[in-house]
């Protein structure tokens, strides 16, 4: 017979505690790309991707430097300390080398000791992913305070000449302080929706470590208006949930036109005509895995969410993978 | 919206379970056209929705991109429109080939 073995006691459900984020200083607007002779116009990049300026990193600024900002200020705003987190989890596809990892690094740095560290490779869905694994870690027992991080560096792999990818990409870092929901709470992250569309592999692809990132542009985007909001309704679902209980749509921050037919569908599939839709694009470009808790540090910044409305928020890209989750904001 | 004087949303946990059925979205089937005039018709209403172009504007003689000045996006947008409402198939390397409306309308004709 074998022997019996223990199981920790489960935790009902898990919240986000806190959030913070990280944009490199630098900006660079449509025109400065089309001044440094990148065939292209302010209008046309507007008109197709919706990016007014994007963010990028200094030569000597790393993944790992915006992910301890980031992370350090989702702490302070948790109101924890380093020591009251036991798991690291760093979402990113953009390090300069597979090893060491970003989450190693950065629980170091941020004062956190000896915690579980692990990096999420799910590209632009791997914010939500990390959630997902934090909010499981959690209920399982594993973990009780779960830092994490969507950190990028995309400009190291775009090519600067690229007119189909310069435009989109940018860098930055935003993150979460997850931790159990109180005994008498409803739990604050729904179940996640997830999965991967492994024959569209070859549409966003890396080639190799001397490569830059290709995307097959339209292929990428038929798939994202099509099968996105069916992933997002999902999460939904899961979590007891229906459109009409959205109060902010926050969709990976790939293209506007791609969020605004997300959110054409998630209307036509009952949400509120005053449910208020991520556009932080506008400002900050495409920065993968970061593009989900940055979009939601701005709006919070801005006074467009607040403490306990309900966020839907849904990644999306290489792989192709995607995830999403139903949130109570902090 | 914020809503703290609300109770928050109750958001369930997972049935051990639940698998992952998918949701069906906002699609809807149409019903099948017989006339090349009804494909027309449907199809203007889907470019007007799409595009912003007047219904009448959209001929058949038109092309989508030169003279309806139409971008690649937008088109993609068209296809998977057209797909819904038609039942139809039509692929990117279909799609590419499609210049004009009445290209469209020929090619949902003769698909359906």
């Amino acid at each position: 017979m074998s022997p019996r073995l223990r199981q920790l006691p489960p935790i009902a459900g898990a919240r986000i505690l806190g959030l913070g984020s990280r944009q490199p200083q630098h900006i660079v607007t449509n025109a400065d790309i089309a001044a440094r002779g990148v065939q292209t116009t302010d209008e046309w990049i507007r008109e197709r991707v919706g990016i007014v300026e994007r963010h990028l990193a200094r030569e000597d600024e790393s993944v790992v430097d915006m992910a301890v900002d980031a992370g350090a200020k989702a702490l302070a705003d948790a109101g924890l300390a380093p020591a009251e987190i036991d798991a690291v989890l760093v979402a990113t596809c953009t390090m300069p080398s597979p090893i060491p990892n970003a989450a190693g690094q950065t629980a170091e740095r941020i004062g956190v000791r000896g915690a579980h560290a692990f990096d999420i490779n799910a590209a632009c869905a791997g914010f939500c992913y990390g959630l997902g694994t934090a909010s499981d870690m959690i209920r399982a027992g594993s973990a009780r305070h779960v830092l994490v991080i969507g950190a990028e560096k995309l400009s190291d792999w775009v090519d600067p000449t690229d007119r189909s990818t310069c435009i989109i990409f940018a860098d930055g870092a935003g993150a979460v302080v997850v931790g159990p929901a109180d005994p008498d709470e409803r739990p604050g992250i729904g179940p996640i929706a997830a999965g991967s569309a492994g024959d569209l592999v070859d549409t966003i692809v890396v080639a190799n470590r001397h490569s830059f990132i290709r995307q097959e542009g339209q292929e990428v985007y038929r798939w994202a208006i099509t099968e996105i909001a069916p992933v997002a309704l999902r999460a939904l679902a899961l979590a007891g949930l229906t459109a009409a209980d959205v109060d902010v749509l926050v969709p990976h921050q790939a293209n506007l036109r791609i969020i605004e037919a997300i959110a054409k569908r998630m209307r036509a599939a009952g949400a509120r005509d005053d449910m208020v839709v991520a556009d932080d694009i506008v400002r900050s470009g495409n920065t993968s895995s970061a593009s989900i808790p940055l979009a939601l540090d701005h709006m919070r910044a801005e006074g467009r969410v607040g403490s306990g409305d309900l966020a839907l928020l849904v990644g999306f890209g290489a792989g192709l993978s995607y995830a999403g989750q139903a949130v109570v904001l902090p | 919206m914020t809503a703290a004087a609300q109770p928050l949303p109750r958001i369930g946990t997972m049935p051990r379970d639940a698998g992952s059925t998918p949701i069906t979205g906002d699609r809807q089937k149409g019903p099948m056209p017989v006339t090349n005039e009804e494909i027309l018709r449907g199809l203007a209403k889907i470019v007007h929705e799409v595009a912003g172009i007047e219904e009448n504007e959209i001929t058949p003689e038109k092309s989508f991109v030169d003279e309806l000045d139409i971008d690649s996006l937008s088109m993609v947008e068209i296809a998977v429109q057209v797909e819904d409402h038609f039942g139809v198939k039509v692929p990117d390397d279909v799609l590419a080939n499609l210049k004009t409306v009445g290209d469209a309308v020929d090619y949902v004709a003769k698909t359906t």
